[in-house]
């Protein structure tokens, strides 16, 4: 799809999911390291819970398909040994303080990763990963209300960023092809991640009951119905929808009646306009269905659940653990996986086509580059001599 | 200078989040997006809040504005073969068609991929639903709450002596949509180049475990299936957390495990983390609980905000945990024009994001609300369509239009 494109991707954790989803595409994506290794190489989990800059998971699961070069950017020799490999680029992709933003004059397209706005006060502020995510707004109404905010294991402001900016730099692109000149691309970490609040920005001003920190879903009639509920061998989640959805609900009531004791007119509710009558019948129908609901799935295993759900037409799913997603019949059928090979040699299975097209596979070409593995092939592309390449590497450039 | 995609029409038939998400990507990137809609069957996201001055109204819910920005609305009844035909016409003249219905349901209406390809060969469509459109399951309906739960994602979040509470809202419509847009982009680049159309199928299950691979690799490489971990996501670091400020559910996140960091913290906050056994990072870490504990006991009096200010102008990584008010109002969002006022007949004047990158000189779309239902189904037919006037009143007379 991007065949032709070259990317140099200075790497940031923000960055990588950018770099990927690009390589993934077909383009030709560079990753550039200071020569001690990229911060993402220091991101857990690692490889046989062993320290390592060839060890980082979350750095082999975010490079695949890229060729890595180290090269220190900000001493002279090493900003000339850049250049030189911009010089058959299209794309740079930055972190914050970005230091090529003037390739956009040659017609590069320049995308700069920052944690905050460009031009705002926070521009230069200290960040980590979390405390970005926890200015985007999700942590706080993540959990329970009676103790702190959450946060997902897996830094998500990385992610949300790198994929904002794997669109701003296709989005460049686009423009860069149409009216042949250079872009500069600026994508906020702290908005990307923002997108995970969905409405949440929204409810000032307009007198709506503001989110709380729950999983459980909004009162209706005094009730707060739970997303998740037991069962054999794990949790289940369950959408009691009203409006819209309200006709799965009712689908739902008559498939758990037909498993434990619900009263006919409660299995009759028209989910559709709910709440309606008066606020005890409500009440009654709501509570008699959560409770029918937590008895059913007590007795089911979370896959049987999901079976049921699926072949009745009800909101309900098993939450699955990694364990779960690997055996999951459907993506595997589906072609998700492809062998991504280890460091140690192994080879696993990696959920590498997050999309299918009629004619184009993602496939999972080379795995993320050991550290400094194409230096010398890519200086060498980019005019280099021999000599040249280790007299840099002779004085700590690469 | 023109927006990147200025001069590009896409037919938008879908609903909720995924596929209307990724319509207004591409609005925002200047593409004239069409959302086909019905009053009938009215597209759930509109039942759904907040709502202007807590009034339930299809055109009164700011989700909707949000996620259908700078589009414009044809309302018809695609349970009519003409309205079918109707769609058909507008796919042939539209470069982009995208869908979120289950699979099969398109192709059954005769508006499916193979259909409109055949009419229409540089068309890229791309579909999302759950599962995507192959596969035992690709049937099954579902919402962004399943596809956290699918994903593994809802497995990962919350108190491991409760029940999981799961990541905020219908998590994997907030992920999918960018996966998409990228896709769409580069089959647009591909179609430039060798006038090839392309199908795009995306599932939004799967798009969810790419935010989740390091914790997915942790299993595949390590043997290890992880499960809750409450506020402790990250083992290796400390401090490291949300610490509780004066008044009502206020906290901060403080990241001050670097050495620097956690030297000016402890400066900053000098005697109350003084202690030999909090010098070093190993220390740290043997000591977490009650280092969170003490820094926790100096966060608790002090006002939220003043202490963001004196975090940050020391330089540690701290942040308030931002709630609505917050993301209203902001000194950083605003400096790059995030949110801007947008009119809408409804529900008056409104703040409103606009793109969510920017791009220069090319440029984004400005804030912009969302269409009325069938706000442009008369413009549309006759310039897009090409429909006569006749033509339009016909089909509405035969109730095709709504």
């Amino acid at each position: 799809m991007l065949n032709g494109v070259r990317v140099l991707e200075v790497s940031r954790p923000q960055t990588m999911l950018a770099g990927r989803v690009l390589a993934d595409l077909g383009a030709d994506v560079v990753v550039v390291e200071p020569p001690g290794g990229a911060p993402g190489r220091r991101l857990p989990p690692f490889l046989g819970e062993r320290a390592g800059l060839e060890r980082g998971l979350a750095w082999h699961a975010l490079n695949r398909n890229k060729r890595g070069v180290t090269i220190d950017v900000d001493c002279t020799d090493g900003r000339d040994a850049f250049l030189r490999l911009a010089a058959g680029a299209q794309v740079v992709i930055e972190g914050e303080q970005p230091r090529f933003e003037s390739l956009t004059e040659r017609g590069v397209v320049h995308c700069a990763v920052r944690a905050f706005s460009a031009n705002g006060p926070k521009r230069d502020i200290a960040y980590t990963d979390r405390t970005v995510v926890a200015a985007a707004g999700p942590p706080y109404y993540t959990g329970d209300g009676d103790r702190g905010p959450l946060h997902l294991p897996v830094p998500q402001a990385m992610m949300e960023a790198g994929a904002e900016a794997a669109v701003a730099v296709l989005a460049g692109l686009a423009a860069r092809e149409r009216d042949g000149a250079g872009q500069r691309a600026g994508v906020s970490m702290r908005v990307a991640a923002m997108m995970s609040a969905f409405s949440a920005p929204y409810y000032r001003g307009t007198k709506e009951a503001k989110p709380q920190r729950t999983s459980a879903r909004r009162p209706v009639v005094g009730i707060r119905a739970p997303q998740f509920y037991a069962c054999r061998d794990g949790f289940v989640q369950v959408n009691i929808s009203t409006g819209g959805f309200g006709a799965l609900t009712r689908r739902m009531t008559e498939w758990v009646a037909t498993r434990v004791p619900l009263a006919a007119d409660v299995v009759d509710t028209d989910w559709t306009r709910f709440p309606y009558g008066d606020d005890a019948d409500a009440a009654r129908r709501l509570q008699s269905t959560i409770d029918a609901l937590t008895a059913a799935f007590a007795a089911m295993t979370k896959f049987e659940i999901g079976d049921a759900a699926r072949e009745h037409g009800f909101f309900a799913a098993p939450l699955l653990d990694m364990s779960d997603v690997a055996r999951f019949a459907q993506y595997r059928e589906r072609g998700l996986w492809a062998k991504q090979t280890l460091p140690d040699g192994r080879a696993i299975d990696a959920p590498v086509r997050f999309a299918h097209f009629t004619d184009f596979t993602i496939e999972s070409g080379r795995p993320a580059p050991a550290l400094s593995e194409h230096t010398h092939e890519l200086l060498e592309e980019a005019g280099l001599s021999g000599a040249e390449i280790q007299a840099l590497f002779a004085h700590g450039v690469i | 200078m023109s927006p990147p995609l200025a001069g590009l029409r896409v037919l938008d038939l879908s609903w909720v989040m995924v596929g209307p998400m990724t319509g207004r990507y591409l609005a925002d990137l200047g593409a004239d997006v069409i959302k086909v809609e019905s009053r009938r069957r009215i597209d759930p996201l509109r039942t759904l809040g907040p709502f202007v001055d807590a009034v339930p109204h299809p055109e009164r819910t700011v989700s909707y504005h949000f996620i259908n920005a700078g589009k414009r609305s044809l309302a018809i009844d695609l349970s009519h073969e003409a309205g079918r035909e109707v769609v058909r016409t507008l796919a042939r003249a539209s470069d982009v068609v995208l869908d979120s219905f289950t699979s099969g349901t398109l192709d059954r209406m005769g508006l499916g991929w193979k259909r409109l390809s055949s009419e229409n060969p540089r068309l890229v469509m791309a579909s999302t639903c759950l599962f995507g459109q192959t596969g035992p399951e690709r049937a099954a309906a579902g919402v962004g709450t399943l596809g956290a739960a699918y994903s593994g994602a809802s497995h990962l979040v919350g108190w491991p002596d409760r029940p999981p509470t799961g990541p905020f809202s219908a998590w994997t419509d907030s992920v999918t949509p960018r996966f998409i847009v990228a896709c769409l982009l580069a089959a647009l680049r591909r179609r430039a180049l060798t006038g090839k159309g392309c199908y795009v199928d995306v599932a939004q299950a799967e798009a969810g475990l790419q935010f989740l691979l390091p914790e997915y690799l942790r299993y595949a490489a390590n043997g290890d299936v992880p499960g809750r971990r409450g506020a402790d996501v990250d083992p290796h670091r400390a401090p490291s957390g949300s610490f509780p400020c004066a008044g009502a559910d206020r906290w901060i996140s403080i990241d001050a495990s670097a050495d620097a960091h956690w030297r000016a913290l402890r400066a900053l906050a000098a005697p109350a983390l003084d202690g030999a056994a909090f010098d070093t990072l190993v220390g740290r870490l043997r000591a977490r609980d009650r280092l969170h504990a003490t820094l926790a006991a100096w966060t608790a009096a002090r006002d939220r905000d003043a202490l963001e200010r004196e975090l940050q102008a020391a330089g540690i990584p701290a942040h308030v945990v931002a709630d609505c008010d917050d993301l209203a109002d902001d000194a950083d969002l605003a400096a790059d024009g995030y949110y801007g006022p947008i009119e809408d007949p409804m529900i008056g004047r409104q703040r409103m994001r606009g793109a969510q990158c920017s791009i220069a000189p090319a440029g984004t779309m400005p804030p912009r609300p969302a269409p009325r239902i069938g706000d442009s189904t008369d413009a549309v037919l006759r310039d897009v369509a090409g429909f006569s006037d006749e033509h339009v009143a016909a089909l509405r007379r035969d109730g095709v239009l709504e």
